[in-house]
């Protein structure tokens, strides 16, 4: 069951369960650098079948309401009107999102990338840590 | 109890380690997700991998840019404008015994047994990364046997989705200009698809005959077209690749090389339908549609088989090849094995127009032939252990021609072992295996304009092969040592009345590499290689030994890549070539994530690699001095 919702998050790359351990530990870093002092991070997601894989990540309580949610974990394009904080799995939904998606974690050109948007981090008043400036961009 | 609170405390303070370093685990996340990683298969042969890192370092563009980079293998040009390689000490004979793949597809070509032919110069912007095995045998391929195998894998959707357009133009007046797009669908399909206009363009050569002087030219323009469409386990893949070379030397008597015109028109298509069962079965279903037609005109004579002095020469080979390949692995914890057969059906089409200059002579001849190809094969790995693997293979082929060629039966064993321990690993691989026929050697009933014989038998060949590496966290290190004979090998021999003839002895090739590698970090390396290649005859049509040392550096936005390769004087054909020095070197700077410009030089000293052609009085660069510029986008 974990390896669907893996894949489809990634799809359809082919994860060996290092690959899954890193992609947690990597959505953990970034989701602990946005919220540094948030014991729980409410995250609502557009595939249901995400909420599985991202309850393993520490920090992390997925929710069923927008509303709730302290930042949304989207996959998909879709037509999401809100200024949430948006989280995104392609460039694609980075550069539809551009007002309100805060980050990305994506492959591009074959590898794995991860992008902060400058002025969303402004907007949303979140403030990295120096170790992770050079994954921030001022524009697309 | 304790021990769940105690892992996860450990869980969560890893959590909060690796929060610390993104870069780390990003890192080990792009080395550990590498599809080189999925795709080769150490138990086949001695292996060298291309990353996609590589490729893009060095600015590659087309696929002569990798075969010249392999250790040991000489990139060669032959006379009629085609592409080939050879072992060191050797030249290329025939091309049967390397096979190129574009994923899961064979490439080569029923007539000539070989892909290069038509691929060897096609423009590699859509592959992701090349494997190029040695002393193989390709049984783990689930194909037809071959002595060197490259595999190339494109790109796909779920890593390069997005468009790219690429820009390469050189001081020779030639490009290579492609743009691939590629996404996944709501519904999870995927799709990548690329096409790419070239025009290789090479310095023109001369050679004066009787007062008067010919131009020498190996231009080659070309179009590839590729798509792939993927859904849950089904693949396809479409290729379409069209071309057109000069004729360089040409065709010619034996006192002469005087070309007027003429060109090959080469092309290839084919789809590659492929579906994996959760049972562990794996099916394959192709299609490939080859022509290959060349004219050659030479007002001195062109002196063929079985005819007069020609001047004008037309041939045209169509092959039309089906293909079906059926697996099952069964997989324990220590157990893999591979069951598998395949059915190939391969047609072969000769058109010939020969004439001379008044039309004293005139000849047409057409003839077909096809081949039933019926192949089994099992393979088991077993783990011995936590460090040793034992494989053995065996495959049978049974070859079936529509008429006049005798019937083949080959087979195939290969058994190996592979130990890992203490940051060492060893490989000793024991391969009896034979190198295939192609129609061009073995069925052209008039015998013209070439020779063929039909009854002819494939050599059988024994390869042993054994190599030690080791690695630690900043250096690796590998030495190999391959030794192939051939038996009852074939010779071409003009007096014979069929031309190839088997020789009931047996010849053999030994080549030895040395790599050392040092890794300042994932951004820095450096590396250097020792190759030598000797063989039974003691021909030295090539160099013996090579040298070459390869940086890969990266500063900020720019990334370098340098390599120096020094070669051996050899003389060939009478002419003397000296020690040659080729330095390749590139720099790319990285503007933004989805731009950047780089700058490439080829055979940078002018003191590069140079190849002797018969009946002609000067050698030539493989590969000409040359100043690339090469622009990507994305967007």
């Amino acid at each position: 069951m974990k390896k669907l919702l893996m894949l489809l998050l990634f799809l359809p790359l082919l994860l060996t369960a290092s690959q899954k351990e890193y992609e947690i530990k990597i959505l953990f870093a970034i989701t602990d650098a946005l919220f540094p002092n948030t014991k729980v991070v409410k995250v609502w997601t557009d595939t249901a079948d995400n909420n599985l894989f991202l309850q393993d990540i520490k920090k992390i309580q997925t929710v069923n309401s927008m509303r709730e949610a302290d930042i949304l974990f989207l996959t998909k394009k879709s037509d999401i009107q809100n200024d949430k904080m948006k989280f995104v799995t392609s460039y694609k939904l980075l550069k539809h999102y551009k007002k309100s998606a805060i980050a990305g974690f994506y492959w591009k050109k074959g590898r794995p990338n991860i992008l902060f948007i400058k002025k969303n981090l402004l907007k949303y008043k979140k403030k990295l840590p120096n170790s992770m400036s050079k994954y921030i961009e001022d524009e697309l | 109890m304790r021990l769940g609170l105690i892992s996860t405390l450990f869980l969560l303070f890893a959590q909060y380690a690796f929060s610390q370093d993104l870069d780390m685990l990003l890192d080990a996340y792009a080395q550990d997700s590498d599809l080189s990683k999925i795709t080769k298969k150490d138990s086949a042969g001695l292996l060298q991998i291309f990353t996609r890192d590589d490729i893009e370092a060095m600015q590659a563009s087309n696929l002569q840019d990798i075969l010249d980079s392999l250790p040991g293998i000489y990139l060669l040009k032959s006379g009629s404008n085609i592409t080939s390689v050879s072992a060191s000490s050797v030249t290329q004979s025939g091309g049967t015994n390397t096979r190129l793949y574009i994923n899961d597809h064979d490439m080569s070509s029923s007539a000539f047994g070989t892909a290069f032919l038509i691929w060897g110069e096609m423009p590699i912007e859509y592959i992701d990364h090349i494997e190029v095995y040695r002393a193989t045998s390709s049984m783990e391929f689930g194909n037809e046997t071959a002595i060197l195998i490259i595999r190339l894998y494109t790109k796909t959707a779920a890593r390069d989705s997005g468009t790219k357009m690429r820009l390469v133009a050189d001081s020779l007046g030639g490009y290579n200009t492609n743009i691939y797009t590629a996404d996944i669908l709501e519904n999870g399909l995927s799709y990548f698809a690329y096409t790419n206009a070239s025009s290789l363009k090479h310095k023109t050569y001369h050679n004066s005959y009787q007062g008067v002087e010919y131009d020498l030219k190996s231009d080659i323009g070309s179009y590839n077209f590729f798509a792939n469409l993927e859904y849950e386990e089904w693949k396809l893949d479409l290729g379409a690749y069209k071309k057109e070379n000069d004729n360089f030397l040409g065709l010619s008597t034996s006192k002469h090389i005087t070309p007027t015109d003429g060109k090959l028109q080469a092309q290839q298509l084919y789809a590659h339908l492929s579906k994996k069962f959760e049972n562990g079965v794996k099916l394959q279903l192709s299609y490939d549609n080859l022509i290959y037609d060349r004219d050659y005109v030479d007002p001195n004579g062109i002196r063929v088989a079985n005819a007069p002095t020609l001047n004008n020469y037309n041939i045209k080979f169509t092959d039309n090849i089906f293909s079906t390949i059926l697996e099952k692995t069964f997989q324990t914890d220590s157990n893999h094995l591979l069951l598998g057969t395949f059915y190939k059906y391969k047609g072969f089409t000769n058109d010939g127009d020969y004439s001379d200059t008044n039309n004293s002579y005139v000849h047409q001849n057409s003839f077909t032939n096809s081949l039933n190809f019926y192949s089994l094969y099992i393979e088991d790995s077993y783990n011995l252990g936590n460090y040793m693997q034992i494989i053995g293979s065996v495959k049978y082929d049974i070859l079936r021609y529509a008429k006049d060629i005798k019937d083949q039966n080959e087979f195939l064993g290969r058994i190996g072992i592979i130990n890992t321990f203490s940051g060492f690993k060893t490989k000793l691989f024991y391969t009896r295996g034979y190198i295939p026929l192609s129609f061009y050697q073995i069925y052209n009933p008039e015998n013209m304009p070439y020779k063929s014989n039909p009854n002819l038998d494939a050599p059988k060949t024994d390869t042993y092969t054994a190599s030690i590496s080791y690695a630690k966290e900043h250096y690796k290190t590998s030495f190999e040592i391959a030794h192939i004979v051939f038996n009852n090998y074939i010779f071409y021999n003009y007096l014979s009345p069929n031309g190839w003839i088997n020789i009931d002895d047996s010849a053999s090739l030994s080549s030895f590499l040395f790599d050392f590698t040092y890794i300042f970090d994932k951004e820095n390396t450096i590396k250097t290689n020792f190759s030598y290649g000797a063989n039974s005859g003691n021909v030295e049509d090539t160099p013996n030994f090579e040298f070459r040392l390869t940086g890969f550096n990266t500063y900020q936005k720019f990334t370098f890549f340098n390599a120096l390769t020094y070669r051996t004087s050899y003389t060939y054909k009478n002419i003397n070539i000296g020690d040659t020095y080729d330095l390749t070197s590139a720099i790319k700077w990285h503007y933004t994530q989805d731009f950047s410009i780089g700058i490439r030089g080829e055979n940078i000293l002018n003191m590069g690699f140079e190849e002797a052609y018969k009946n002609l009085s000067y050698s030539i660069p493989v590969r000409e001095q040359k100043f690339l510029i090469n622009v990507e986008y994305q967007f």
